[in-house]
């Protein structure tokens, strides 16, 4: 950190500004106008308020270039670099002659990131990227500010890590729910921007100071870093514009900030340089208390979901491709939705965490760590454990990854060490370390306890705390070392009770080659919480695995009252029965009526009894869904139940497939799908996937806001025959007939079906299409006229 | 408005019985849902003189006619609902239809919500809701509508390049205010924020029986 802010921060408290654009405004700046183009028409203006602080106090004064990014600039006739080093080149005067700092100001792009919104993390980084590279040379420190989403922030504090070597000061805005608009909590900013090297971590804008002390307690208890406030002077009255907070109140609530050890303070919308005067005469009289430290508490979390590992906190294992026919037939298929329909059962049967291994030699293991983990970061919110050997992909995976992950694993091994520490803190990450070097597996806890105490003091060298080091002890398997069990639990013992860190293991391992391996496995895996497990990776998707840890929570008095065991298994009984379908239930009736259970009890009955499996899809199967189909066509069942009933043949076909992996693929055909360049609503063409794959299609399918030459692409590397697209909106019909010409050109032989709300078959004959589909059940149509 | 029933029309049922499978997604999904929206709003008033740079189109032309102020407002159940939806698409395509109709449903029945508190802050006499995209209003306006009400900052909203407003169930109108009752015209297909995901006009039909 430059040696200025260190100094600064030195002090007891900080002093920012205050509200920038409501200054202008009162100066003659209209609602709607872009605040950076008044570093060009009205600079004096600009230059006035920077002064009107300084005098008011302001250690540090914030540049005019909140908004100068490319997104919002387009509309302007100015580039980044323009306004950037305009608004410095203003502020820099203004504080001459001061000892005043002088920020560089970044604020959100506009647009919301990926998943919930268009704007890709890569994209979002080199917008961030190219506004520090314009000011770096002009400013004394960074602030980003008024952010609401942690992926955003997180790509520009990178950017900013990456291209500077400026302190960076992160400040994000929170609601009265306690998280911001996109659902970030307080504790994952808090958590995550520490680990990632903000040099102080803030609230602004939003709300007034009264209603954040609750939000700022709890970035508290998440860092030990300097925190900051700049809350908004109340809400503006919707006729005069005048802010409901006066200084005189501003001021007198911020007291209660220096009894909490709140060291950096300014003002946001509405607050003016009388408040930010006001801070500074009560900072004479109230210094801001000492905070105490963290302390050995580790937690992780993803942007919306913290998990404090204060009792046993299950690590889901099953996003591994290991042993499973299944899960590698997905991995090279590029079926994302199978590994995220793994995450998803996971997810229910209450894991805490989800380890991602998606390493297979067959495929590019670093590009599906990215994908894998973007798309598992679109649903669900529990944090993820990074889980691969090469540190290409833990840094690539780390990179994406929107909050605190784990990574797994490093060892004693020194190399192990140097190179993928170095990455873990970079990104602010955890760590598995686990007890074995180049010498193998040491038989005997000691020596286990030795490397554990050696990747600590390592992870400390390179500036990660202890607690962020997760021991593995190792599990060996029972049948072959029996008394090796004793050494794992006496190792965890010691590593938890003596070097105070935490522990993790992997449980399954150890029934190997034993029957009931359950019951192996759960008694072991309570032994070890019994020692000290904080992280048992387990496959929770077994009752009496994850009922294992939820048993021992409630046992050691963690989960008070049994609260979340009886949420969890007080009404079970019903659902826990296994699926025998009534005598009257065929698998024919059982798909017509959407009976997903149903329908693969009975598949699965009949494949015992030898039934070709070819036979079940062609004269049950299919048959059914084409009922389903006529009656939809007839207005008899509506949209849900032919859905419900392509579930019910999904549930079928998944248990044919699973009795055939590896063996023949089943598919009549290959389809791509797309949602054309420009369009995002893709619920109409996931209900079209469904269907198809439920009539035995393989759908390859692109997603949405999909470029044009990605669809000729994908058609000439699959050699599909049909090709669906989908426009719900008339601005994006032209992206369609974008596609279809390309397509056209490249002489690929295929037809192509078109579909979507604002289609008729007029518009679908005028662009080239072949088909017009109404709806899903056409498209199911045309795809046997084509394909068979 | 019941928001059960109105998700229903938008799935097609016109004033037929849900199934007991459909019956079970709807009620899940409704207490799904509300469990994680987060519905917000800005508003802004001002003169229809003032608002001329906004009102593009014949069309808002002839229904703010008889208006001299004007109402401006973004609504918005906040990424909440996107996520949810966007989860189920991977586990169960009906259920992830059915909400979205439910939070579509959802979307009206807070700008209903919304109208009314405006009715009671404002008073005279309002136009219905009037959408960029409806008749000739062009929804290259979002982008200026967003600016305008500050709805970046205020509520979260924000709007793409090909101008989709997201989070995804959202919606932006105009309304009219004026002294004296005025003709309030027919709302068809062409001024209904469900026209483009409508199960009716597909088959050449509409909702009303």
């Amino acid at each position: 950190m430059n040696n200025k802010i260190k100094k600064l921060l030195e002090k007891d408290c900080v002093i920012l500004d205050g509200g920038f654009g409501t200054e202008l405004q009162k100066r003659g700046m209209k609602p709607g106008e872009t605040s950076e183009i008044m570093n060009f028409v009205r600079p004096d203006d600009v230059e006035a308020i920077h002064r009107s602080y300084i005098e008011a106090g302001a250690n540090i004064i914030n540049a005019n270039t909140f908004g100068a990014n490319r997104l919002k600039l387009a509309r302007t006739e100015y580039t980044t670099a323009d306004v950037v080093k305009k608004a410095l080149g203003i502020a820099r005067k203004a504080a001459e002659g001061t000892d005043t700092l002088v920020a560089l100001d970044i604020g959100p792009t506009g647009q919301l990131l990926e998943p919930a919104g268009t704007l890709a993390f890569e994209d979002a980084y080199d917008i961030f990227k190219e506004i520090i590279e314009a000011g770096r040379d002009l400013a004394d420190l960074v602030m980003i500010e008024t952010m609401t989403d942690l992926y955003e922030i997180k790509a520009a504090l990178l950017a900013a890590k990456e291209n500077c070597d400026l302190p960076v000061f992160t400040f994000m805005s929170f609601e009265k729910n306690g998280r911001t608009f996109t659902g970030t909590l307080p504790s994952a900013a808090a958590l995550t921007l520490t680990g990632l090297g903000s040099d102080a971590i803030g609230v602004n804008c939003s709300l007034a100071p009264d209603e954040l002390y609750g939000i700022v307690g709890e970035i508290m208890r998440y860092t030990d870093l300097p925190v900051m406030v700049k809350a908004n002077a109340g809400l503006p009255d919707p006729a005069t514009g005048a802010y409901s907070v006066s200084a005189e109140q501003y001021v007198s609530d911020c007291i209660k900030y220096t009894e909490m050890g709140v060291q950096v303070y300014g003002g946001c919308c509405g607050t003016t340089p009388e408040y930010i005067a006001g801070l500074r005469e009560m900072l004479k009289a109230h210094t801001p208390v000492l905070r105490g430290k963290r302390g050995n508490v580790s937690s992780v979390c993803s942007y919306s979901r913290t998990v404090d590992i204060t009792c046993p906190k299950i690590i889901g294992e099953r996003i591994n491709p290991t042993g499973k026919k299944l899960f590698k037939e997905a991995l090279k298929n590029n079926d994302i939705n199978y590994i995220l329909n793994q995450a998803l059962e996971q997810v229910s049967a209450g894991a805490d965490i989800l380890d991602v291994n998606v390493g297979l030699p067959e495929i590019d293991e670093k590009e599906m760590m990215v994908r894998v983990v973007k798309a598992l970061q679109g649903i669900t919110d529990l944090p993820l454990q990074i889980d691969s050997t090469k540190p290409d992909v833990i840094e690539a995976a780390l990179r994406v990854y929107n909050g605190k992950a784990i990574v797994n694993s490093v060892n004693g091994e020194e190399a192990v060490m140097e190179r993928i520490l170095p990455i873990v803190k970079k990104y602010g990450a955890a760590v598995v370390g686990l007890t074995l070097d180049e010498n193998g597996i040491p038989p005997k806890a000691e020596q286990r306890v030795e490397i554990a105490e050696r990747i600590a003091k390592k992870a400390e060298s390179y500036g990660i705390p202890r607690s962020d080091v997760f021991i593995d002890c190792l599990t060996l398997t029972v049948s072959t070392e029996q008394k090796a069990v004793y050494e794992t639990l006496r190792a965890v013992r010691t590593v938890k009770e003596k070097l105070g860190l935490h522990t993790v293991l992997g449980v399954s391992n150890i029934s190997f080659g034993l029957p009931t391996r359950e019951l192996i496995n759960s008694t072991f895996l309570s032994m070890a919480m019994e020692c000290g497990l904080d992280l048992p990776i387990i496959n929770p998707n077994i009752t009496a695995m994850s009922g294992a840890v939820f048993a021992y929570r409630v046992l050691a008095a963690h989960d008070e009252n049994a609260a979340e065991f009886i949420e969890r298994y007080g009404q079970s009984d019903a659902a826990k029965k296994p699926t025998v379908p009534k005598a009257e239930v065929t698998l024919a009736y059982a798909i017509e009526k959407g009976l997903d259970k149903d329908a693969e009890a009975l598949t699965k009955q009949k494949l015992e009894a030898g039934a070709d499996s070819m036979d079940i899809i062609n004269n049950e199967l299919i048959p059914a869904l084409d009922r389903a189909g006529d009656d939809f066509g007839k207005n008899k069942i509506f949209l849900p139940q032919l859905i419900l009933s392509a579930n019910a043949a999904q549930a079928c076909f998944g248990a044919i497939k699973a009795a055939m992996a590896g063996q023949t693929q089943i598919s009549k055909g290959k389809i791509v799908l797309a949602t054309v360049k420009g369009d995002i609503h893709d619920i109409g063409k996931n209900i079209v996937k469904t269907l198809l794959e439920n009539y035995g299609y393989t759908v390859i399918d692109l997603g949405k806001d999909v470029p044009e030459q990605k669809v000729v692409d994908a058609a000439i590397e699959h050699d599909v025959k049909l090709v669906g697209l989908s426009a719900l909106m008339t601005t994006t019909l032209g992206a369609m007939e974008q596609t279809i010409k390309l397509l056209r050109e490249s002489g690929h032989d295929c037809k192509v079906v078109v579909g979507g709300a604002v289609l008729t078959q007029d518009y679908a004959d005028a662009i080239g299409a072949d088909c017009y589909a109404k709806d899903a059940k056409d498209t199911v149509d045309f795809a046997k006229k084509i394909l068979g | 408005m019941d928001v059960k029933k109105e998700a229903l029309r938008y799935l097609g049922y016109r004033g037929h019985e849900p199934d007991a499978g459909t019956a079970e997604l709807l009620e899940r999904g409704y207490s799904e849902l509300k469990a994680s929206v987060s519905p917000h709003s800005c508003v802004k008033l001002i003169s229809k003189a003032d608002a001329d740079a906004l009102l593009i189109g014949a069309d808002i032309e002839k229904h703010l006619a008889d208006s001299q102020r004007v109402i401006f407002f973004a609504a918005t159940l906040g990424s909440g609902a996107d996520r949810v939806i966007r989860t189920a698409e991977i586990r169960n395509m009906a259920y992830a239809l059915v909400l979205d109709a439910l939070a579509s449903a959802m979307t009206e029945e807070y700008c209903d919500s919304l109208e009314q508190q405006l009715k009671e802050q404002y008073g005279g006499h309002f136009t219905w809701r009037f959408s960029p995209g409806y008749g000739d209003y062009p929804i290259e306006v979002q982008p200026d509508i967003i600016r305008f009400l500050n709805a970046e900052k205020l509520i979260g909203l924000t709007v793409t390049e090909s101008n989709i407003l997201i989070p995804r169930k959202s919606v932006t109108a105009v309304i009219g205010i004026s002294e004296h009752e005025q003709s309030k015209g027919v709302r068809g297909c062409a001024t209904c924020n469900m026209r483009e995901n409508c199960a009716f006009r597909r088959d050449g039909q509409t909702c009303r029986e």
